[in-house]
């Protein structure tokens, strides 16, 4: 678990120079969100390791292909590619947790939307929802990784454009960590609402597993069952 | 390295306009890049590394602000760092490790490529304490972590913390200090 006192302190070089574990780095990145002399501490040790890397990296002009592949994955992306499912604070939060597992468990993959439910959401919220409601899915729940961690589930497209991870509990400052062959990849901070979080990520190959950190510690992990994360053109 | 209309760049990325995150990847892809690829030694992955980050920093509103100071080096190191995961995890951290196991530990060093920033790494290097030397070519080179470093060389972790934070602040130091002097 990430220590460190008042201040970054000798973490930012260590940051600086890809020298943490990823988890240890989410907590310095949280400090940094409230600490502008950390921040700036970071971004000196930031701009020596960019120093280094201009003097001893051989330079590698990139292939023509992928300026216009992160454009075009921008342009997907408007207005959000995370789109957070947080119902309004006049509505239970129970109830979207509900109704999102009743579409996997009553409904046996998810064919259909109540009409109900979206009268409740935003219209964020009803395209997430409809995401999930227009496709066939998979679910697994959650194994907490300490004592107390809250309930829960992950839905997951089984076409592996997107997963869904619903928190049965009002829980701030939580990410999701996705692990795959290529490394960990954070998807972002869950949206804490009344009684549930939630994130709804789309992405073109789904993780092995994930994991929920709360303050650079695991508390509760999930494996997806293993679909094929084959790209299609590659 | 110059930074083309830093200041615009900044903006129109900060404000999550398309333009500005074409612009940086106009500005600063080769140098993304060329970060990935060394890291990684694979195009493809390296391709993968830069598009996920950018993409993933594009997202989110809070992931740059001004006083970080240097875009192009707040980016770099993302990129270092997402390319760093990649190649810790699973069959090509066995790879690194076998390749460690065979070599000297301590063999890591700086290859200076650039010819114009040559002399003065060169000179800032020469002043570092060998065991401050050792810690942050490992690091940086050998792109290890605190706690792997501290593994192999048989040394406190708190020590090897100490060593690299140094080895790095006082490098920084003394090229300002030379840049300064030009």
């Amino acid at each position: 678990m990430m220590t460190f006192g008042d201040h970054v302190g000798e973490y930012a070089e260590l940051y600086a120079l890809g020298a943490l574990e990823p988890e240890e780095r989410l907590g310095i990145d949280r400090h940094l969100a409230g600490c502008a002399r950390c921040t700036r501490e970071v971004g000196r040790a930031e701009a020596a390791v960019a120093a280094l890397d201009d003097a001893t990296l051989p330079r590698v002009e990139p292939p023509a292909g992928l300026g216009r592949r992160i454009a075009a994955s921008a342009a997907a992306l408007a207005p959000a590619k995370v789109i957070a499912f947080r119902p309004r604070a006049n509505v239970p939060m129970r109830f979207a947790l509900a109704a999102s597992i009743a579409l996997v468990v009553g409904l046996g993959g998810g064919v259909a939307l109540d009409r109900s439910i979206g009268s409740h959401v935003s219209t964020r919220d009803e395209d997430a929802l409809r995401t999930v409601a227009a496709s066939h899915f998979l679910h697994a729940s959650f194994i907490p990784a300490v004592a107390g961690a809250p309930t829960a589930k992950v839905l997951y497209a089984r076409d592996r454009s997107w997963y869904y991870v619903i928190v049965d509990a009002d829980i701030a400052g939580c990410h999701v960590v996705a692990s795959s062959s290529a490394g960990d990849f954070d998807a972002g901070p869950l949206q804490a609402g009344l009684q549930t979080s939630t994130l709804f990520v789309r992405t073109s190959a789904l993780p092995r597993s994930l994991r929920l950190v709360k303050e650079g510690r695991a508390i509760a992990t999930v494996t997806l069952v293993a679909l094929s994360n084959e790209r299609p053109g590659r | 390295m110059g930074e083309p209309n830093d200041d615009e760049l900044v903006a129109d990325f900060i404000a999550r306009r398309n333009e500005g995150l074409e612009a940086v990847y106009e500005a600063y892809g080769t140098a993304l890049f060329s970060v990935a690829r060394h890291v990684l030694g694979d195009d493809d992955d390296a391709q993968d590394c830069v598009h996920d980050v950018l993409l993933r920093l594009w997202r989110r509103p809070d992931s740059y602000r001004r006083e970080r100071g240097s875009l192009r080096a707040y980016l770099m190191v993302c990129i270092r760092n997402e390319a760093v995961t990649r190649l810790r995890s699973a069959a090509r951290h066995r790879k690194i490790e076998t390749q460690l196991a065979a070599s000297e530990t301590t063999a890591y060093e700086f290859e200076i490529r650039d010819v114009v920033e040559s002399e003065r790494l060169k000179r800032a290097l020469a002043v570092l304490p060998p065991d401050q030397r050792s810690a942050l070519a490992l690091a940086y080179a050998g792109q290890l972590s605190h706690r792997e470093i501290s593994a192999r060389l048989g040394v406190p972790l708190g020590t090897i913390k100490s060593r690299i934070s140094l080895g790095l602040r006082r490098l920084q130091t003394m090229l300002s200090r030379q840049e300064a002097t030009i």
